[in-house]
């Protein structure tokens, strides 16, 4: 039967410059595709102690069974590999176009093995793979990349590139696609381990959906809930539409959620300069779509920098207006797009980057960091700046933040005692995305518990922030925190748009799926595949060594945070630790986090018990 | 009685300020309750009749307009959701919080 998916998986071996075809088996399609089938290739090949910049390690790039369809907001690609960063297994999106073009080549996805003996380019053209010297753009910025890719290969590639970050193996270097970033967890430096700058792909296939009538109904059933989203004016995806993700910076502060000084603080002073309102105000202001995206949430802003030239830049995310605003305590809009320039230009997670910069600032007004030629300080656009610049080139005290905060403050704290490591504001090394523990209790069971670190994708984050749900309390949020992760995991098997789900309600999934493959899967299986996967990712990370002293929170967790807005609010340990106990409780997991065996059983994951080594 | 209204997100760019005072007094109909203290919906009337640049269009009728969040405020005691502002009493020195929504993501 023709449906959506090609069943066929380009697989690159890089040392050895072989390409060869995978076909997809049944015990593979069962994982419908995306993060799916990125977790399955991954455990079933990939050894959990491997070291991640190794060649044995592979990066796999996959699509869902709704990529390159009519389906709305269904543009995303996603990695899965061994993160550098986290040592956890990673998964990472990005939208833009290229999601859809590698499945016009007529696959549905790639896996990068070994390693190159020189840094290539690879040409992916329905299907066929080519490997090009990579010497001409070596050192070269990612959009610098890109242009190089659509000069020598045609406009009409679709593309993924690293910067300067990605080649010298910084722990948190993302991976461009165009407009979009594969952002968190170190996928960039993978790909650099590989000696791959960059991949182009050029797809001229057709694709076909297994029942057209019932897909295009469903098509149009759903297109209608996102203009009707888009239409109404205080609807969160209507504003995303209208100013991008930062449109509810003011709610977060309002509530003294909004991380602050390095999490020290919940309110902000100048957060309304520099939230989605203050950029569509202040600055010429361009939405960008993905592919087959009605909500353009992506902006593109001109500014005048402060050296006086004139640029577009991608506007910074909600998530960067933390990270790089707020919480190093930088107000200035144009100082912040810088940053976020920089952080684009080298190839580094906006996040963890910006809470590595956050610590060193903290550190260094403590007088246990310096940098000769930078005076350290928060607020200060060039100590911003130039603290990123140095983690880019892994110069000076970069190259300490080049390893991630958790493992920086390690590196700290044998000088300046354990007292500093309760500052690196991270899970599992990875940094903590723009929400506070403390303030957000269900959301900090989230971070604690995510098994690539700090992740805001699976987190009750809605109901808590907007008072659907006591933000305060920690009542029933065990439950409802498994329940979110395995259901965008689930999700994430069809890699849709984090906010398609704002407006789509979870049983419409598994119909798309049904009409785009052929494949029928009932709610209930498709939730249960969700939290299937989310325990072989918790059996791979226990393999790496991982365990229940990484589901902790940094000491700063276990303090009041500072101003009048956010109450006080803290986490006491032992109110934690009960938090944690049940969560394990309710995914069926031991006291520490290891999944029982009547619960590997029930999802069919009996043969796996090994891979946890305990 | 002095009412002070936080203005979050969108209404905070709409009314051009974070902040506005109003004094309120109950009006009667289905915002006055039996106290005859001014409720959170004769505040909220209050407010759009004084917003400057217009309606901030937080109401339809007597209920607030879908995606609108409206918050108690008050010292000491945090802050309370509120859902429904007619017949819902002022607390005693509560700020009204508006905002629009935000998700992760």
């Amino acid at each position: 039967m023709p449906g959506s998916m090609h069943d066929r998986i380009i697989r690159i071996d890089l040392t050895n410059r072989k390409v060869s075809e995978q076909p997809v088996d049944e015990e593979l399609g069962s994982y419908l595709g995306g993060m799916g089938y990125g977790t399955k290739i991954l455990v079933d090949e990939v050894p959990p102690g491997v070291d991640p910049l190794a060649p044995e390690n592979l990066l796999v790039l996959t699509v869902g069974p709704l990529t390159g369809t009519m389906a709305p907001m269904h543009p995303q690609s996603c990695v899965v590999t061994k993160s550098p960063l986290s040592g956890t297994i990673l998964n990472s999106y990005a939208g833009g176009f290229l999601g859809a073009e590698i499945k016009f080549a007529g696959i549905d996805g790639l896996v990068l093995a070994g390693r190159a003996s020189e840094w290539v380019l690879l040409l992916v053209e329905d299907g066929r793979v080519s490997f090009h010297s990579a010497e001409a753009v070596m050192g070269l910025a990612t959009g610098e990349t890109e242009a190089y890719m659509k000069r020598l290969f045609g406009p009409d590639v679709r593309t993924l590139s690293i910067g300067r970050a990605g080649e010298k193996a910084v722990a948190m270097a993302s991976v461009f696609s165009e407009t979009r970033v594969f952002g968190r967890g170190g996928a960039g430096a993978v790909l650099g381990s590989k000696r791959v700058k960059g991949i182009a792909v050029r797809g001229t296939r057709g694709l076909e959906v297994a029942r057209p009538e019932e897909f295009a109904a469903l098509v149009r059933e759903n297109m209608e809930l996102i203009r009707k989203a888009c239409a109404e004016e205080y609807n969160l995806v209507g504003m995303f539409s209208r100013v991008g993700t930062g449109a509810g910076m003011g709610l977060v502060n309002g509530r003294g959620g909004l991380a602050t000084r390095n999490h020290e603080y919940g309110t902000f002073a100048g957060a309304a300069e520099i939230d989605g309102f203050a950029y569509a105000k202040n600055f010429y202001t361009r939405p960008i779509a993905c592919f087959g995206c009605p909500v353009h949430c992506g902006m593109l802003h001109t500014f005048r920098r402060h050296d006086g030239s004139d640029s577009w830049l991608r506007g910074p995310e909600y998530e960067t207006m933390y990270s790089l605003g707020s919480d190093v305590l930088n107000g200035d809009p144009v100082a912040l797009a810088e940053a976020n320039q920089v952080c684009e230009e080298y190839g580094m997670d906006t996040l963890t980057a910006g809470v590595a910069v956050a610590w060193a600032l903290e550190m260094a007004e403590e007088g246990l960091l310096r940098e000769p030629g930078l005076a350290l300080s928060f607020g200060d656009r060039e100590a911003i700046l130039g603290l990123l610049h140095k983690m880019g080139e892994r110069e000076g005290i970069g190259d300490l933040l080049a390893e991630g905060p958790k493992r920086a403050a390690e590196r700290l704290a044998a000088q300046a005692g354990a007292g500093v490591l309760g500052r690196a504001m991270q899970i599992k090394n990875s940094g903590f995305a723009a929400w506070m523990p403390r303030r957000m209790k269900g959301t900090g069971l989230a971070f604690a518990t995510s098994n690539r670190g700090a992740c805001h994708k699976r987190a009750p984050i809605g109901a808590e922030i907007t008072g659907q749900i006591d933000m305060g309390s920690t009542e029933g949020k065990a439950v409802l925190v498994k329940e979110i992760q395995d259901r965008v995991n689930a999700i994430f098997t069809l890699i849709s748009c984090r906010f398609h789900e704002f407006v789509t309600p979870v049983e419409v999934y598994p119909r798309l799926v049904a009409a785009a493959t052929g494949r029928c899967v009932s709610p209930a299986e498709f939730l249960r595949l969700g939290e299937r996967i989310w325990n072989l990712e918790r059996l791979f990370n226990l393999g790496a060594g991982l365990g229940r002293a990484d589901d902790g929170l940094p000491e700063r967790c276990y303090e009041p945070i500072k101003g009048e807005s956010s109450e006080g609010a803290v986490f006491g340990r032992e109110e934690f630790e009960s938090m944690l106990d049940e969560y394990y409780e309710v995914r069926g997991w031991d006291r520490e986090g290891v999944p029982t065996e009547a619960k590997l059983r029930e999802l069919g994951l009996a043969s796996y018990r090994g891979l946890a080594g305990r | 009685m002095t009412v002070r209204f936080e203005l979050l997100a969108l209404f905070r760019h709409k009314a051009g300020t974070g902040e506005i005072e109003l004094e309120v007094v109950p009006a009667g109909g289905r915002g006055e309750n039996a106290a005859g203290i001014p409720t959170v919906l004769d505040a909220l009337r209050c407010l759009e009749q004084r917003a400057e640049a217009g309606s901030l269009g937080a109401l339809e009728g007597d209920r607030l307009r879908k995606g609108v969040l409206l918050f108690g405020r008050s010292p000491g005691a945090g802050m309370r959701r509120i859902l429904e502002p007619a017949g819902e009493p002022l607390g005693p020195a509560e700020t009204l919080v508006l905002s629009t929504a935000m998700e992760g993501g």
